[in-house]
């Protein structure tokens, strides 16, 4: 199955991105071919795009035709920001529902609290929730919530806390501590060992994927470089240029030279 | 050494120190003037290095020290004497062996050592400092550490170790540790102000050189910056050049050497200290970041840390720059709880390893040595 996951995976971190990018190492290691359409520049993913508002339901409706199935990862500003009123919550997620008809299959990622403002849709969002043919959710306490939206049904939804061992499933990762845990150091050393040991998953996954997509996927994060601080810097953007120039420079540059 | 001397000396021992004229132990050249003085109630004397007569021999003993090749009796005794030797202070130990109640020499690796341990060996005891490397196999070592009256440790590692290095160990041994002396204040705001530092920080105090494990360190402290999106600043002090790469520029501060009464402030100010160095016999700076209420992440491969961090519960330890990434994103994520992993790296300093506590330790084992302290 083709299956276009959207959402952000790591770099940037943060615990929702590498549930996902886990999520899409499942799906790889199932046998399924999968992209990822990220909002974050700097995340390892197929393709970035603006995915803010109805934009996700124009981009999503661009490749349904190419893909079997989506997942789509909500976060802060994918699609709806916290400051997003109800006139565009309903057209968002309307045309998010109508956009997601192209799919044979549609699964939604939650994470806690859920990133829609204001409930999780009215009647607008009766086709999305109707489309859905599965949601996960982050936190259990967040069930009663997305039960209230139309269309939904139990069974349909499940959750994956994948938190850290001796972490309270749900919380928002380490925030669970609170430091008075008699085995305080044991808890994190163990969280820290299988995170780490999910990370050298993901991390391998997505070799795997640029490997099979023809994409550039450096292994060592390191070897791009960290991101600087101050982007945008006139120096910044300038290497930016040259880096992306390089390549046809060479092109031409050899061109030239085989030419009599 | 020197301030267990003072130590040993303000509970009524009269103690001399020995030691060279050398300030680098890279060159071992004179550069404090031969002579003797008092310093703390301990009378201290400097007596000059000579250098080897042939460095090209030297070097090449090296090399085979360092790819872990057998030497013979004489090629071992050769390269003791290819770094320097002190012939005057074991002119000196010879003359005034008689009037010592006990000799304590440290670390092994060096010709004071081997040497000194030869003069009174009934009398002596060595504090190796000793790291699972190279030079800890040779010959010459297993004999220094069986022949002596005694032998101290820093750690329980370093005692396993020596046990396997020199399995006729002298049987008069003792974990006595080593002692940090514990700041009556910390100025952390003061220290970011100082030294510019707006940004929350982890800290590396330590040589800045390959042993130590700095060019590792800075590799997955990108790596983990990369993929954590952390807001940490990697600061730095130390000797040897930092040799930060270009790439890291924006995110590595080099302070440079700090005197000693700033140092405490350094690790107040950090969000958490990092220990990269594999080959540490105690690890000075851990005690002090865990004094100064910071927690402490260190590499697993290197043993006595690792076990001061288990054996605290006050110090997280990782295996690769996946796992550094996973402790820097937990101090990151989680400051309370980080905070208290070091309040328990505190109370484990405190109990082991103050002045009082050490030094106990040590007129224990001397007292068993002499048949009693003198007081």
């Amino acid at each position: 199955m083709r299956v276009l996951v959207v959402g952000t995976v790591p770099p940037p971190g943060g615990a929702p991105a590498r549930r996902l990018a886990a999520a899409a190492a499942e799906l790889v290691d199932a046998g399924h071919e999968v992209e990822i359409l990220s909002p974050d520049p700097r995340s390892a993913a197929h393709a970035h795009g603006a995915l803010a508002g109805p934009m996700l339901a124009l981009q999503l409706a661009r490749r349904a035709r190419r893909f079997d199935a989506a997942v789509v990862s909500f976060e802060p500003g994918l699609p709806l920001s916290s400051g997003a009123d109800r006139a565009t919550r309903a057209v968002t997620l309307a045309a998010l529902g109508i956009a997601l008809r192209g799919f044979g299959e549609v699964t939604i990622r939650l994470p806690s609290p859920i990133p829609i403002p204001g409930g999780v849709g009215g009647r607008a969002s009766r086709e999305l929730w109707s489309r859905t043919t599965g949601v996960v959710l982050e936190h259990a306490d967040d069930l009663d919530r997305i039960l209230e939206a139309p269309g939904m049904t139990v069974e349909r939804v499940r959750v994956d806390a994948g938190g850290p061992a001796g972490v309270p499933p749900g919380e928002p990762g380490w925030r669970g501590l609170t430091g008075t845990e008699v085995d305080l150091r044991d808890v994190v050393q163990a969280a820290v060992r299988e995170r780490a040991a999910r990370d050298r998953l993901v991390n391998a996954a997505r070799v795997e994927l640029g490997a099979r997509s023809g994409l550039a996927t450096p292994a060592d994060p390191f070897a791009a470089g960290p991101p600087a601080r101050a982007a945008g810097r006139p120096d910044e953007i300038a290497r930016l240029v040259l880096a992306r120039c390089r390549r046809p420079a060479r092109r031409l540059l050899s061109l030239l030279r085989g030419s009599p | 050494m020197a301030e267990a001397a003072r130590g040993l000396a303000a509970r009524g021992h009269e103690v001399d120190l020995l030691t060279t004229c050398a300030k680098s132990h890279y060159s071992w050249s004179n550069e404090f003037p031969a002579g003797t003085f008092v310093d703390g109630g301990v009378t201290v004397r400097r007596f000059a290095t000579v250098a080897a007569r042939s460095r090209l021999v030297a070097a090449q003993l090296e090399q085979r020290v360092q790819r872990g090749e057998a030497l013979d009796a004489g090629e071992e005794v050769a390269w003791v004497n290819g770094r320097f030797r002190v012939p005057d202070l074991y002119l000196h130990l010879m003359g005034r062996s008689r009037e010592l109640d006990a000799i304590v020499l440290s670390p092994y690796l060096f010709w004071s050592t081997i040497y000194g341990a030869q003069v009174a060996p009934e009398r002596t005891i060595v504090m190796p400092c000793l790291h699972d490397e190279p030079y800890a196999w040779l010959n010459i070592v297993s004999s220094t550490l069986s022949d002596v009256a005694g032998a101290w440790f820093l750690s329980e590692p370093e005692h396993q170790l020596a046990h396997r290095v020199a399995p006729g160990l002298a049987p008069r041994h003792a974990v006595v540790g080593a002692a940090v002396a514990v700041p009556a204040s910390y100025d952390p705001a003061g220290f970011r102000s100082r030294h510019g530092l707006g940004r929350p920080f982890v800290l590396y105090a330590g040589r800045r050189e390959e042993g130590k494990g700095w060019r590792r360190l800075l590799a997955s402290f990108g790596a983990a910056v990369v993929a954590h999106d952390l807001p940490f600043d990697l600061v730095t002090c130390g000797v040897g050049s930092a040799d930060v790469p270009e790439g890291l520029a924006d995110r590595v501060v080099d302070l440079g050497y700090l005197e000693e009464d700033e140092l405490p402030h350094a690790f107040a100010a950090a969000e958490a200290l990092l220990q990269p160095s594999r080959n540490e016999s105690f690890s000075r700076t851990v005690m002090e970041a865990w004094l100064a209420g910071t927690p402490v992440i260190a590499d697993a491969a290197g043993e006595v840390v690792a076990w001061h961090c288990e054996r605290s519960g006050g110090g997280l330890t990782y295996a690769d720059e996946l796992e550094l990434g996973e402790c820097l994103a937990f101090v990151a994520d989680a400051p309370k709880a980080a905070s208290a992993l070091a309040d328990r790296g505190r109370q484990y300093v405190l109990a082991h390893y103050t002045w009082e506590t050490v030094l106990d330790a040590m007129e224990a084992s001397l007292g068993g040595l002499v048949g009693g302290a003198r007081s």
